[in-house]
């Protein structure tokens, strides 16, 4: 008995203690990130960022409010990222059911698959020109796609083959199978691959905006770099996109709890 | 259900270049018959012939491929192989080792989200233009999976393993280094070959943005010059490395961890 109190008792203290480790790491990064700034007085601290904020709000830059560059990165990001979700789900399902598609097929896809989003941009421009919203959007979505694509074929051929076996077994057809069987027990897999492929879009939205665009988060870093190193407006703009892009994140994860109850388990 | 039929090796190889022989016929035929402009699209027959004429030529960025392509390739595996140097042994002691975990995940978790160009106008202001601020823009692109997979993997080391370590009278350290590390190589793995995959395509980026050679700033300057061919070529270059470099990662992995079949 006194063993197993001591243990406790050992363990409360011992998670008491991780947290303030945890705390005294964050104040670290703020100490360092300030002692920086301090060292080099080009690098903004943390309160030249918070004040370079509140003027940001009150001034905002070429009169466009600070929101409209938040909701011009977000609008973009959700654009792409429904149209590569329908794209890449039937073209990975495809790849999945059809052997002989995938065979044939397949090469082409990793002829492609391994350029990666950014080295898009010149011949987007070329193709589509710089102007509007297109070129950006087709950049994000070659970022988000591949990924899906590759989760979601990948899901189905993990199929259970008992699992058909029974469907099967019971009279289901070919489309039920696929409907009821494969699809849901591909899902964690899926949602799996839109994680990753947002996590690449964010940055690819960030590469597409730095280059060519006129609004959006991206835009803002660019911006810090042109207004004689404005290192204050950059560390605004990343703490946005970790912020929408965490956002984001948080909300695939509660999506995928209420989509796939048993998903939790098997991540596990 | 869902398996591939049984077939000749030589159906299988028919079928495979098959694919890819009508992909390059199709794209041949739409810029030889003028349905995409050639200001826009070049055949696979003229991205050849600007290959054999970049290997010499240095118009209009100043360098020959091969130079780009040298260049391009130092940077990336000089930060990608400081990213595994640093980033795995992290991302295992934070997986193993509670008081690393409580230290350093929350600095992690602030880093993580971070896309790895917004760093440009920082590294910028505080290593000036040129390879420091490159190196520190890949390292950072390459580090952030190579600590993730990393501690996922050692964190699902089988407790069943551990515990026998631990009856068997292992230390603390004797079961991180023989159970632990060893059953976290699979994930290890994953890890390196997305962080190099992140690490090639961030380069490119960064060489497009703030760079005056390598194969992004190659493709910039075709844009620029209105060169489509150059732009193609130097998209297809990038592919093909990144592809050649991510499978010989494989074939490095299937040689450390044997006992993982592949």
């Amino acid at each position: 008995m006194g063993e197993t109190l001591e243990m406790t008792g050992g363990k409360m203290s011992r998670k008491y203690r991780y947290s303030i480790l945890s705390v005294i790491s964050v104040i670290c990064v703020f100490g360092l990130w300030w002692a920086a700034s301090v060292w080099n007085t080009n690098l903004a601290g943390p309160i030249d960022t918070a004040g370079r904020f509140i003027r940001l709000v009150e001034n905002p830059i070429m009169g466009v409010p600070l929101w409209m560059h938040v909701w011009a990165s977000v609008r973009r990001i959700l654009v792409s990222f429904v149209l590569a979700c329908i794209v890449g789900v039937s073209l990975g399902v495809a790849f999945g059911i059809f052997p002989t598609f995938k065979r044939i097929m397949w090469p082409v896809f990793s002829l492609i698959r391994p350029i990666p989003p950014l080295a898009w941009i010149p011949i987007v421009v070329l193709w589509v020109g710089i102007v509007g919203d297109t070129s950006k959007d087709i950049i994000i979505f070659i970022g988000i796609v591949m990924a899906i694509v590759i989760n979601t074929q990948a899901g189905i051929r993990q199929t259970d083959e008992l699992l058909l076996k029974a469907g099967k077994l019971l009279g289901a057809n070919k489309w039920q199978l696929l409907i009821d069987i494969t699809l849901p027990s591909s899902i964690p897999a899926i949602f799996a691959g839109m994680k990753t492929g947002l996590s690449t879009g964010w940055m690819s939205l960030v590469a597409a905006e730095m280059i060519a665009a006129k609004e959006g988060i991206g835009f803002l870093i660019n911006q810090s770099m042109k207004n004689s190193s404005d290192t204050a407006l950059d560390f605004i703009g990343i703490i946005l996109v970790a912020l929408c892009s965490a956002a984001f994140t948080l909300l695939l994860n509660a999506i995928e709890r209420k989509v796939c109850l048993w998903s939790k388990m098997r991540t596990k | 259900m869902y398996q591939e039929k049984e077939r000749p090796l030589w159906q299988n190889v028919l079928l495979s270049c098959s694919g890819i022989l009508v992909f390059l016929a199709i794209w041949q035929c739409v810029v030889s018959f003028g349905i995409v402009s050639t200001d826009k699209l070049v055949a696979p027959y003229t991205l050849c012939m600007t290959f054999i004429d970049k290997l010499n030529n240095v118009v209009p960025d100043g360098n020959t491929i091969l130079v780009h392509i040298a260049t391009s390739l130092k940077l990336v595996l000089a930060g990608f192989a400081l990213s595994c140097v640093i980033g795995v042994p992290l991302g295992v002691c934070m997986g193993f080792f509670k008081t690393f975990k409580a230290l350093f995940s929350p600095i992690f978790e602030i880093v993580k989200p971070i896309p790895p160009l917004a760093w440009i106008p920082i590294v910028i202001v505080v290593f000036g233009i040129g390879m420091k601020s490159e190196l520190f823009i890949i390292f950072v692109a390459a580090f952030v999976p190579c600590v993730i997979n990393s501690y996922t993997g050692i964190q699902s080391t089988d407790p069943a393993l551990l515990n026998v370590a631990k009856t068997a009278g292992a230390s603390r350290w004797q079961m991180f280094f023989k159970v632990g590390v060893p059953s976290a190589l699979p994930m290890v793995f994953v890890g390196i070959k997305v962080s190099f995959g992140s690490a090639w395509a961030t380069l490119v980026a960064a060489e497009m943005i703030a760079s005056s050679v390598g194969l992004g700033y190659m493709i910039q300057q075709g844009r620029q010059a209105s060169r489509p061919d150059i732009v193609l070529l130097g998209m297809l270059v990038i592919g093909i490395i990144g592809g050649v470099l991510t499978g010989l990662l494989g074939l490095l992995e299937t040689k450390v961890i044997p006992w993982e079949r592949h």
